[in-house]
């Protein structure tokens, strides 16, 4: 199918933001970090909300946004409601300070509640893409893309806020950072193989025509870029430029990942033993 | 690349045909199904159905209730296969359209009929993407999802057919509650249901649609 142009933002900005939420909660808790986590959680709703501006400008009739929560058994119902205890999470943790003082440990009630609610949020969008019928996507690989690069994505955004917070980046963050983009990249590649074999007419070549461009810049900004950065990182490790690029080229990569995620989510053929696909006409 | 067999005819019993569709329909409690009957022997493609649609529905421009594809011809002469298709939607027992629609605007009524409360779609799209067979289009005037609605504004109770089975030249198109048997649609299929042919069944959708294989034209069917 077409790459929906504005679910690819949405998608680049809830998995950076609430992924970097998470992992700056991780590296505040495991590695001893200082990253301010109200800050992190109101640029997180900023960006969260120009995500959600972008989703609610594909629907036909946006003004009836809220009606979606009716349907429990749609996943994209269940999105809109975990969606409720995430923004009310990062709206009170991020006007602690500003606002207002909490006590530490309600605060950090507040933080694990966002934390599940962040990763019950990316879950549920998951499962919202598992539909049999596109067969690329009905598959092990479409949630577990959707979380390692949430979470990787987040690890690159707290390796960002805590070179900022703390001066430098722990060592302890860099080398889960390194673990996690592993393993997204092994994880995206192994899509890349599954749909390039998919069946039912419907295989999806990487450097094919309609995939090439997405493809190879994802590949540039989503795998070499990530790799050259974090091999300096070491070197570097209170350089805030380096992690600032590879951070936005981390997001942007996502973004494409995801058009190539959609271009390959091709609806099956009525009849693929024939040449001729009467699946859609008209779109 | 393997293709999925569920698209040859299922070497059933003769006594076993006549349940293969119900059985499915009757699961979901309905207490009807309606649903259409295309026996592809007969489809001579001239497309009166797809237009009778677009006049009785009122379809915009560029959307399509119904649509006449044609297979072919495909093959070395002189095995050649060429066969037409109507597709519309499948009213399935089982609608994957239903279960994912946020707004509950998609609902199966009691006739057995997928319908599409306007008052309630915000068209997401997200029905679009879930229907296997493709038969669902978001108009792009309203910004609604739209698809074949078996004429439900008709008296079906009192034998009034969807305007594509009245306008069918070929006469292919049957109607009626396939739970019934006594209906013209059921018995038709119980003659004929060595060739009935269900699309995408692997899908756990349960068309409630019936195709019959054409005799001839179609040989990898």
């Amino acid at each position: 199918m077409r790459p929906q142009i504005p679910l690819c933002n949405s998608t680049m900005c809830q998995r950076m933001c609430m992924g970097t939420f998470v992992m700056a909660l991780v590296a505040n808790w495991v590695f001893g970090c200082a990253i301010p986590m109200n800050i992190v959680a109101l640029v997180t709703i900023v960006i969260l909300g120009i995500g959600m501006l972008g989703t609610m400008s594909h629907l036909g009739k946006p003004g009836r946004f809220l009606g979606a929560l009716r349907n429990p058994t749609s996943h994209l119902s269940l999105e809109m409601l975990t969606c409720i205890p995430v923004g009310i999470c990062y709206l009170i943790i991020g006007a602690n300070g500003l606002l207002y003082t909490m006590p530490e440990a309600a605060m950090t009630v507040l933080e694990v509640i966002g934390l599940i609610a962040s990763v019950a949020f990316i879950w549920v969008t998951a499962l919202a893409y598992r539909m049999k019928a596109r067969p690329a996507w009905d598959n092990v690989f479409t949630p577990l893309n959707f979380m390692l690069t949430f979470l990787s994505g987040g690890a690159f955004g707290s390796l960002f806020a805590a070179v900022l917070a703390d001066g430098a980046a722990p060592v302890g963050l860099l080398v889960t950072t390194i673990v996690l983009f592993v393993a997204a990249t092994a994880c995206q590649l192994f899509f890349t193989y599954f749909v390039s074999r998919v069946g039912y007419r419907i295989d999806v070549a990487p450097f094919g025509p309609e995939t090439r461009g997405v493809y190879s810049a994802w590949l540039i900004l989503g795998v070499v870029v990530p790799i050259i950065g974090l091999a300096t990182a070491f070197a570097l490790v209170d350089f805030w430029p380096l992690f600032a690029i590879v951070m936005v080229s981390y997001a942007i990569s996502l973004a494409l990942w995801q058009a190539f995620f959609f271009i390959a989510g091709k609806e099956v053929w009525f009849f693929p033993q024939y040449e001729k696909d009467l699946s859609p006409a008209y779109y | 690349m393997s293709y999925p067999e569920e698209y040859k005819v299922p070497q059933l019993a003769p006594e076993d045909y006549e349940n293969y569709w119900r059985e499915d329909v009757q699961a979901t409690g309905k207490p009807k199904q309606y649903t259409l009957l295309i026996d592809l022997d007969k489809c001579i493609g001239c497309k009166a159905c797809q237009v009778a649609c677009k006049i009785e529905n009122d379809v915009d421009n560029g959307v399509f209730w119904t649509q006449v594809q044609s297979m072919g011809p495909v093959g070395e002469f002189p095995n050649l296969d060429y066969f037409y298709f109507p597709k519309q939607c499948q009213h399935c027992a089982d609608p994957l359209c239903v279960t994912v629609c946020p707004t509950k605007a998609t609902y199966k009524t009691d006739d057995g009929i997928v319908l599409v409360d306007k008052d309630l779609c915000f068209g997401c799209q997200y029905c679009i993407w879930a229907c296997p067979y493709g038969v669902r289009t978001k108009n792009p005037n309203t910004g609604m999802v739209e698809k074949c609605v078996l004429c439900a504004h008709r008296d079906h109770e009192h034998g009034e057919m969807p305007a594509c089975v009245v306008s069918c030249e070929g006469n292919c198109r049957y109607f009626g509650d396939i739970n019934n048997p006594n209906t013209q649609i059921a018995k038709y299929y119980a003659a004929h249901a060595d060739r009935a042919m269900k699309v995408h069944d692997q899908f756990g959708t349960k068309p409630s649609v019936i195709y019959l294989k054409p005799r001839k034209g179609a040989s990898k069917l």
